[in-house]
């Protein structure tokens, strides 16, 4: 398996999770290394997808100046997750508002872990 | 004596299955004696799991396999995850193994679920004996709550004794339909005291839907059984402790009314219990139904205790359902004996669990050395509260048993224990055990 397939794999375990609509793996700059998207999409969704990739590297800058390692927003009925994986790749899962969070923010750090094992 | 233990993450039951097999059975020399296996809930069809342990059981040669589902599952060697699969895998002479027994209708008739596990215990004569044992956990669902209505009728506060046997039969009618509280684990407990048993450790399984749960015996996939084992040594000792977050103790309460049968408490400091429980947690009711909605109304955050006969404080979760004037209390029936019973309320935090479970760990390893493993079986509700964070109580295990000791968290829906004949049934707490050799003590002699 390409190390591509697998992070693809890791992605598309996320959306598997209740409430997860999709998950994408960014790099700081704000392109996509791979993404993964639930078969019915929303415009809604798109819009906030849009929104991650050109914030993702003000958050990133921001993530690395206070050292988090996790990141939550509530934005447009969605629950955006920005989870560092390394210091030039950052996992985003976007779910509905109902997601349990910390069950995907468990799951988000591991599967980060499996992804920084892969880049 | 060779344990290997593993976790595997996948959104396939299949995928997950064939890795756990190849990172943990298949490291282990030979058929091994016997298997705890643990998948999270997520897979959700009976046929999937059912699937699973075929392929265990026909990859690993034994049917000496229990488990269950669980929200979330870890080894000492990985994260946790809440898409997969843990397995702890046993194989050697020093600790016997017996081959797992199941009872099909535990919340209906504790007593004989306590007696297969008594019937175990009995039958080996080693000098370490523990039971241990997985159930069904609580499972409500939506309507069950509207049974409970009745319970806040002007004739239930004026008529207690025809309402206690009402509250029961409701009980008993929510354990036929498979569904209920898991206050039936006390039972089980006490019967297990009055049998001789000594030692046992238990946890529910779970799905925090509440909408399923399944135990594994063998290749079987149960939904209201009891399934378990009995762990023997002559050469190895076993400890088994517990704790919870105490250190964030905010005030007292006095439950002062309540229906004994059912755990249901109709007042709390002489006024309706749902009104006063919110009060005294200081949340609205809108906000309450938010954080804890979508976990069966039980109260998260706020942990009440309650002194019984062995313990200063026993845990138990608070549910505070909307419809109804009074609170569901998981407190065993033979704890609410007096009028008015004093309570105290624990704030749960983060630091206070990792906290707890290194306390818990550390306990468990006194008089113990060269640990071989360890059991732990962890509320789901702290699983919650520590979200991302809960791989640093694993690592605080880790730093008391030892980095090479093997061990796997359950994260559950009730935990209990055994321990030198004291019962504990207690909610949002941690419970383990860990074998290992019993410390020799050598005392210096002067001529």
């Amino acid at each position: 398996m390409s190390y591509i397939q697998g992070i693809s794999s890791e992605l598309e375990d996320l959306i598997f999770l209740e409430d997860v609509e999709a998950s994408m793996l960014f790099r700081i700059d704000g392109n996509v290394v791979e993404s993964c998207f639930n078969k019915k999409y929303s415009q809604e969704l798109l819009r906030t997808v849009q929104w991650c990739k050109a914030n993702v590297e003000k958050v990133s800058l921001e993530m690395r100046s206070n050292n988090l390692n996790k990141v939550t927003y509530e934005l447009n009925e969605f629950c955006v997750l920005f989870f560092v994986v390394n210091s030039i790749t950052i996992l985003t899962a976007l779910a509905n508002q109902n997601v349990n969070l910390s069950l995907l923010s468990i799951e988000a750090k591991r599967k980060s872990q499996i992804i920084a094992n892969y880049l | 004596m060779q344990i290997t233990a593993g976790t595997t993450s996948h959104r396939s039951i299949n995928q997950a299955t064939k890795t756990i097999i190849k990172d943990v059975i298949d490291n282990i020399n030979g058929t091994p004696d016997f298997l705890l296996v643990a998948f999270t809930p997520n897979y959700q069809s009976k046929e999937d799991y059912e699937y699973a342990l075929a392929k265990i059981c026909e990859e690993s040669g034994t049917k000496n396999v229990i488990g269950g589902i669980f929200p979330g599952v870890a080894t000492s060697n990985e994260l946790p995850t809440t898409q997969g699969c843990s397995v702890m895998g046993f194989k050697g002479d020093e600790v016997q193994i017996q081959p797992p027994f199941d009872y099909t209708n535990v919340r209906i008739n504790p007593k004989k679920g306590a007696q297969e596990i008594k019937n175990a215990y009995k039958a080996t004569d080693k000098l370490s004996k523990l039971g241990f044992f997985l159930t069904p956990g609580p499972f409500y669902q939506t309507d069950a709550f509207e049974q409970l209505k009745v319970l806040d009728t002007f004739f239930a506060k004026k008529f207690k004794k025809m309402f206690n046997l009402i509250g029961r039969i409701i009980n008993k009618n929510m354990g036929k339909n498979g569904y209920g509280s898991t206050l039936f684990a006390d039972t089980i407990l006490k019967t297990l005291v009055e049998d001789g048993v000594k030692n046992a450790l238990g946890g529910a399984t779970i799905d925090l839907d509440m909408e399923k749960c399944y135990q594994f015996s063998g290749e079987n996939v149960f939904q209201n059984a009891l399934v378990g084992t009995i762990f023997s040594s002559d050469k190895l000792s076993f400890n088994n402790n517990w704790t919870f977050d105490k250190s964030q103790h905010s005030r007292n309460f006095f439950l002062t009314e309540f229906l004994k049968s059912s755990g249901y408490v109709q007042k709390i400091n002489k006024k309706p219990a749902n009104e006063a429980f919110l009060e005294l947690i200081d949340i609205s009711r809108d906000l309450y139904d938010e954080a804890f909605g979508k976990l069966s109304y039980a109260s998260l955050l706020y942990l009440s205790a309650l002194e019984n006969e062995y313990e200063d404080y026993v845990p138990f979760v608070s549910v505070c359902h909307p419809i109804l004037d009074g609170v569901i209390a998981t407190v065993p029936e033979k704890s609410l004996c007096n009028d008015n019973i004093k309570a105290d309320f624990f704030t749960q935090s983060g630091t206070g669990i990792q906290k707890s479970a290194f306390e818990c760990a550390n306990n468990l390893i006194q008089g113990l050395t060269d640990l071989r493993f360890g059991i732990f079986i962890n509320c789901s509700n702290r699983l919650l509260i520590a979200g991302d964070k809960i791989d640093k109580e694993n690592k605080l295990i880790e730093q008391a048993l030892g980095e090479d000791v093997p061990f796997i968290t359950l994260y559950s829906g009730g935990e209990f224990s055994l321990i030198n004949q004291k019962p504990i049934y207690s909610a949002v707490s941690i419970h383990g055990f860990v074998a290992g050799e019993p410390t020799v003590n050598t005392k210096n002699v002067v001529f």
